[in-house]
């Protein structure tokens, strides 16, 4: 059974989209890239949650504080707003099972290593570069239009754009074309440009990062905290998520995998 | 004020959002928001959100959804066509009109980009007051297809139906045919364009192309035409957006 609701708590306004089967084998809290609506790039989140439903996992669907249909604009979204929603969400899911997994991409995907060791987390792409590679991007004072942190029109070829930029804002889990009219905080590009990416990943026993992988047949791998390494900013471009069919289908493929192993 | 509701369509669960003012004039407008090819209820930059909640300050309720196959209603995509989404919006109009029960209210339809084409094939079937089209696309001329997206058809996976992989997505080979070749729509449209405001971003030159292609042979001078300096196809700045909004809201309370 589907069911959409609201989650209210800490003055915040959440949407959310449950998908309940009859018999709960473990509980599953998805959370869309950076800036983005609940289905996420492609419908990628919506054809989980119908894969994991289908499996008999529950699944939250929620869409952070500035996101979506959340209340809130994305301006007044900063990496403690996002550790408290995921937090709201994981909190929700404690009611349905003890077996619990978190799956996010991006940005959203690093944070949920703040969540109880329990917790079992998948992540798509995370960012996972040195932080001495994107040292040169500056970080505005205030809260400003992405569309004039990364100027550019041409989103197809973006041959305008400035194309380190253009990674970062796929890297964190966005779609250029997605966010360009709205506003980011600076606490979240701070976060980016200065954080200890590897080392923070590697803070959670229980996790396994999915990444684009051109040398493997597949086109992707799975890695454990020891197998992580550091990325080039480049690598995320149009590949942190892949836009194809089939390597979707056989990415959400995997995660069911692991989720009911 | 935003309420969630769901309802049935062809067996299929629908997903979406009313936005209610605090007061409800009588009469009162009702828009509904029909989207492009692969959008969803919040759309880029969370346009349809923030027009929603547009609606709601000028005293207009507000209707956005995800038809079946896409954003988070049920579905796959590649089980939904054209048809599909128009049915999909039939029966979320009759369950607004029931909400609202007795009140006079006037409906208005937002057609985006080729929700366009879903609009002509409503028009027929319900009664609209009058509608306004975002970037309207009423096909997609071959030589503007990104060359990036493969040509080949495919197996679905867990279906074994012969598809299109568009992008992330499986589209099947009947709504694929559709997107590509007007029907009868342009017919349609044509006695209602008097009720109705088109609006461009004048930096979307296929799509404006295009239109006033069909306007030359199809429509005559219109001058319910508008444009948006330097704005886009789907008005991806703040500023774009506004005045997307103030021309849209001026038009439905006219």
């Amino acid at each position: 059974m589907i069911n959409q609701k609201w989650f209210v708590k800490n003055n915040k306004t959440l949407m959310g989209v449950t998908y309940c089967p009859e018999k709960i084998y473990a509980a599953a809290l998805l959370l869309p890239g950076f800036g983005m609506h609940m289905c996420d790039v492609d419908y990628f989140m919506s054809k989980l949650a119908r894969r994991l439903y289908a499996a008999g996992v529950y699944v939250l669907l929620l869409e952070p504080y500035g996101h979506g249909d959340s209340y809130g604009d994305l301006q007044d979204c900063t990496i403690s707003s996002l550790i408290e929603d995921i937090m709201i969400g994981v909190e929700h899911c404690r009611t349905v099972s003890n077996n619990i997994y978190c799956f996010s991409r991006g940005l959203i995907a690093n944070l949920l290593v703040n969540t109880a060791s329990d917790i079992k987390i998948i992540g798509l792409s995370p960012v996972c570069v040195n932080k001495d590679s994107i040292s040169g991007f500056d970080i505005p004072n205030d809260s400003v239009e992405i569309c004039k942190y990364i100027p550019g029109d041409d989103y197809v070829a973006y041959s305008d754009f400035d194309k380190d930029k253009l990674c970062l804002i796929e890297m964190i889990g966005g779609r250029i074309r997605h966010i360009h009219g709205q506003f980011i905080n600076p606490d979240i590009l701070n976060y980016v440009l200065t954080c200890n990416h590897m080392q923070a990943l590697r803070e959670h026993d229980n996790a396994h990062w999915i990444f684009f992988d051109g040398d493997d047949g597949k086109l992707y791998k799975i890695y454990s905290n020891n197998e992580l390494k550091y990325r080039e900013l480049s690598s995320y471009f149009k590949t942190a998520i892949y836009r194809d069919a089939l390597w979707q289908h056989y990415v959400i493929d995997e995660i069911v995998k692991m989720i009911i192993a | 004020m935003q309420v969630p509701f769901q309802i049935e369509s062809s067996h299929k669960m629908l997903l979406g959002i009313l936005h209610i003012p605090d007061r409800i004039p009588d009469p009162c407008n009702v828009v509904v928001m029909c989207y492009g090819m692969n959008g969803n209820r919040v759309d880029n930059n969370r346009i349809s959100r923030d027009f929603g909640v547009a609606c709601e300050k000028n005293e207009m309720i507000f209707c956005r959804f995800d038809y079946a196959g896409l954003g988070v209603s049920d579905g796959e995509f590649h089980e939904i066509d054209l048809l599909t989404k128009v049915n999909d919006c039939i029966e979320v109009i009759n369950f607004v009109k029931g909400c609202i029960g007795n009140k006079d209210i006037k409906i208005a339809l937002i057609g985006f980009s080729d929700g366009v084409r879903l609009i002509a094939n409503l028009l027929p079937q319900i009664s609209v007051d009058k509608f306004i089209l975002w970037s309207p696309l009423f096909y997609i001329e071959k030589e503007y297809v990104d060359s990036r997206i493969g040509k080949k058809m495919i197996r679905e996976p867990e279906t074994g139906k012969v598809v299109f992989p568009f992008k992330g997505i499986f589209m099947s080979s009947k709504h694929l045919r559709q997107q590509m070749n007007l029907q009868n729509e342009i017919e349609i449209i044509k006695p209602y364009l008097d009720s109705s405001l088109i609006i461009f971003g004048d930096n979307d030159p296929a799509v404006i192309k295009i239109f006033k292609d069909l306007s030359t042979r199809y429509f005559g001078n219109l001058e319910n035409v508008k444009y948006i300096d330097g704005a886009d196809h789907l008005y991806s700045r703040n500023q774009w957006k506004n005045e997307l909004f103030e021309l849209s809201i001026a038009f439905l309370k006219g």
